[in-house]
Formats: structure tokens, C-alpha cells, sequence
């Protein structure tokens, strides 16, 4: 199993060269517009600006195509199961069904180009200019951080504990003979963080962190082009609340 | 309580966080017949493992952020209801420390109670789903679902009586955490997805509670184990 991360790369075009708040503000707007409301159009709407936003970011499918699959088999999944046990008429299901496919594909539209697009280093960055506490922009920006260090930590250790005869997932064992054999994975990768987190802990203390106000620094300007953004975020939620 | 979050705390939530993301990134592609994205998560023990060790922040955020993560890297979306019912899971789990010495039987009882609370429940239950689809009357009348919730108790204390008293203390608590923590996000998950309450709970509540129960009961002793003695080992 090859883990891939999140592979980001600078993009050009309009989406690209906006600021990270900007972006991160859309995606949360976009989220809570289709959180909002089951109407159909309001839905088609998001659905619509969301599509939109994949096809500015310029990621191209084929970065995408397995997220793209695995989010599809998985709305294909639970739009059927919804659609087999909900309440109402079957035209009222039916309804329902294609207002899920709108929700769901929206939802993921929003988020999936996120990380392809958001500097790993500026998580911390755009999450403190947002207005989040330091003690918490830091957390989040270390946590994305450390995503691909344990992942590939991870991945070696399986391949460690696979030299050495070990079956993840063998066929013709049950849930729990499954789960048991997870541990000789998970207990050496989790302690090893463990005890490197203690290491990075002492590095923290020692650059003094949390004794003085911290400051942040990286590029990023607002002008009227994120104005906009916000603006059409702001009317995202809008139709959400009046429509829906 | 190790409740004030201070520089070692931070390091400890990111580590947790990005843990839980990328484990649950390995398990996310195995998901459960269920009416909602339930999937088998062996990695639901690590909020509890670090709420756990670390208290109720270290632990909220651990299940919060991490579950974001591993539904990035999975490219499913965010589900801020989800989200949130992982925060909780790891924040009740790190809520144990308050008083652990005297949680012990403290913890069984009150397992015990949420199994009970749980059986009665399902006497609401009872009333076949209002669909088209599914055959009337598939789920089992009352006359035996009070057994049925008994007999889920009953195996719990048994099994609880075979773990060691720490390690049962921690094992009940994770189920705990994991019952309040999925039973939140399905109550608030209902207005989401537009599920009946009946659909929620049988589809959507039961499958996840029982395979991260199981998950905890076969994955947490033995974690908790290997990491006092990586502590004594390094002398910590």
C-alpha cells in the first residue's frame, strides 16, 4: 500500500494565486451552504460553485481520480442505502436521493482540492491570520506536518513486518484475527512517534515557545480579488438560508 | 487531570492528530453495510489512547483534527458532524483521569448502565421502518430484545472480568467515550442526512458502536501495556 500524501504544488491561475484565508474561508462557507438546506436548487448551486472551484484550482484528474472514485463509490453507497430505508413516497426518495448526490458531491467539490493547494508549511499561518489562538494554529500546522513523516514511517513498517512473514490482510482469517495482527503494526509506529514527539516537545521548550506573544510570518495579502471571494462566500450562505 | 495545554501538550496533540490521520486513511477503504460512512477504524483507539494518557484536550483533538485529516487524505470530504463525534470520543476518554484509582468499578457500572440504557432503548425501536423497501416487521419484537440487552451486558462484564484491573478501567472508559462520542454525532448526523431516528440508530449508531467496541476491547490493552513499558524502559 503506497502512501501519498497530500501532494501540493503551486498552481497558476486565479484560484492558485489567492490568499490561503480566502480559499479556507470558501471551503468552510461552501460546507456550511449545503449543510444548511435540502432544497434541490440551493444544492445545485454549491454543487455548481464547487465544481467550479476544482475546475479553477487547475489540479488535474489524474491527481485526483483516485480521491475522485473512492468519493463516488462512496456517495453511490449511501445514496442507495438512504434511498432503501428513507421515509416517504418513492418520488419523495427519489428526490431525495439526487439531492444527497448534489449534498455529498458538493461537499467533497469543496475540500477535495484543499490540500493540493494549501502550502504545508502555512497551515499554521493561515489558520493564526483567520483569528485562531497560537497554541492552536501551531497544533494544526505541526499535526499537517507530521502527516507524511508517519506515513512514511508507516508504510515501512509494514514492509518490515511483511520481511518478516506477516499477512495484514490474509484471506480466511476473521475480524478479530485481522484486527490482532494490526498490532505489530500499530504499537511500534505509535510508540516511535511517541518518543520522537517527546524529542520535538523539548526542542519547543527550549526555542521558549508560549513564553512571549509569538509572531507569525509568509507571504499572503488581501486585496479585492479575495474581497470578492468573500463576498461570494458570504452569498453562498445567503441563498443556503433564504432558499433553503 | 492533565488539563492545561502547554507546549508538550501541543506536541502531543499533533502527533496524536496526525496518527489517527493517517491510520485511518489505511482502514478507511473498508467500509461497513451501514446507512452512513461507518468503516472498520481499528485507529478509533488512538484519540482514546491519548486522551487517555494525555486528558481531555490532548484527546479532543486528537479525534477531531485527526479525523479530519484521514478524511482528506482519503479525499472523502469533511464531515463536521463526524469531526466533531471523534472530538468527543477522544475528549470523554480523557475525561478518566479525574479520579482513576477509584474509576475502576465505577467505570463497570456505568458500562453496564449505558448497555441497559441501550437494550431499553431499542423497545423504541421496535416499530418497523417506514420504507417501501424493507420487508415490515424485520427487526425483532420486544419480547426477546430485552434479553438481547441483557445478554450484551452480561458478555461485557464478562469480558471486563478477564482484563487486568487497569487496563479494564480503560477498556470500559474507551467503550464509554465511544458510545457518547458516536451516539452525539449520529443525534446530530440525523438532521444532516435527513435519516429517522429508527434508521440512525440501527443503521448507523449500532454497527459503529459494536466494531469500535471490538476494536478497542482487542487493540487498547496491549498498547497501554507496550507503552508503560517503553515509559519504564526509558525510565520516564
Amino acid at each position: 500500500m503506497k502512501f501519498s500524501g497530500f501532494r501540493y504544488v503551486q498552481r497558476a491561475g486565479v484560484y492558485g494565486q489567492l490568499d490561503e484565508r480566502a480559499r479556507v474561508l470558501l471551503a468552510i462557507a461552501g460546507i456550511l451552504s449545503v449543510l444548511l438546506t435540502w432544497d434541490a436548487l440551493c444544492l445545485s448551486i454549491s454543487a455548481s460553485a464547487a465544481l467550479g472551484i476544482v475546475f479553477a484550482s487547475k489540479v488535474k484528474w489524474h491527481e485526483i481520480r483516485r480521491f475522485a472514485l473512492f468519493a463516488g463509490y462512496v456517495i453511490a453507497l449511501l445514496v442507495l442505502l438512504t434511498f432503501m430505508t428513507g421515509e416517504g413516497s418513492l418520488e419523495e426518495r427519489k428526490l431525495r436521493a439526487a439531492a444527497q448526490v448534489l449534498r455529498m458531491g458538493a461537499l467533497v467539490g469543496f475540500t477535495v482540492v484543499l490540500p493540493f493547494t494549501l502550502h504545508p508549511a502555512r497551515y499554521g499561518l493561515t489558520f493564526r491570520r483567520l483569528g485562531c489562538p497560537d497554541r492552536l494554529a501551531f497544533a494544526v500546522e505541526l499535526a499537517f506536518r507530521f502527516v507524511p513523516s508517519f506515513g512514511q514511517r508507516l508504510e515501512r513498517t509494514i514492509q518490515a513486518q511483511a520481511a518478516r512473514g506477516m499477512e495484514l490482510a490474509p484471506s480466511g482469517v476473521h475480524l478479530l484475527g485481522r484486527l490482532r495482527r494490526l498490532i505489530p503494526v500499530l504499537i511500534p509506529v505509535l510508540l516511535d512517534a511517541i518518543v520522537a514527539a517527546e524529542d520535538v516537545a523539548d526542542a519547543v521548550d527550549m526555542r521558549g515557545f508560549g513564553t512571549a506573544k509569538r509572531t507569525w510570518t509568509g507571504p499572503g495579502r488581501w486585496t479585492a480579488a479575495e474581497s470578492m471571494v468573500l463576498l461570494a462566500a458570504v452569498l453562498l450562505i445567503l441563498q443556503a438560508l433564504a432558499l433553503g | 487531570m492533565k488539563a492545561k495545554v502547554d507546549s508538550r501538550a501541543i506536541v502531543r496533540m499533533a502527533t496524536g492528530a496526525a496518527l489517527y490521520g493517517v491510520f485511518s486513511w489505511l482502514t478507511n477503504v473498508l467500509p461497513l453495510p451501514s446507512v452512513s460512512l461507518v468503516s472498520v477504524r481499528p485507529a478509533i483507539v488512538i484519540p482514546i489512547f491519548f486522551g487517555l494518557s494525555w486528558g481531555p484536550w490532548v484527546g479532543f483533538f486528537v479525534g477531531g483534527v485527526g479525523n479530519l485529516i484521514g478524511d482528506t487524505l482519503s479525499g472523502i470530504g469533511f464531515y463536521p458532524v463526524w469531526d466533531l463525534g471523534n472530538a468527543v470520543v477522544g475528549g470523554l476518554a480523557g475525561l478518566v483521569p479525574l479520579g482513576r484509582k477509584g474509576l475502576a468499578d465505577l467505570g463497570t457500572w456505568l458500562c453496564i448502565c449505558a448497555l441497559m440504557i441501550l437494550g431499553a432503548s431499542m423497545r423504541n425501536l421496535n416499530q418497523p421502518l417506514e420504507s417501501n423497501f424493507l420487508p415490515a416487521g424485520w427487526i425483532p419484537s420486544e419480547h426477546y430484545l430485552w434479553p438481547i440487552g441483557l445478554g450484551i451486558a452480561l458478555t461485557a462484564t464478562w469480558f471486563a472480568s478477564l482484563i487486568k484491573a487497569r487496563a479494564r478501567t480503560d477498556v470500559v472508559w474507551g467503550l464509554v467515550s465511544i458510545a457518547g462520542g458516536i451516539g452525539f454525532a449520529s443525534l446530530l448526523d440525523m438532521a444532516y442526512s435527513g435519516l429517522s431516528f429508527q434508521a440512525t440508530m440501527i443503521g448507523q449508531f449500532l454497527p459503529a458502536v459494536i466494531v469500535n467496541s471490538v476494536n478497542v476491547a482487542v487493540l487498547l490493552p496491549p498498547l497501554i501495556r507496550a507503552y508503560e513499558r517503553a515509559l519504564e524502559r526509558a525510565g520516564r
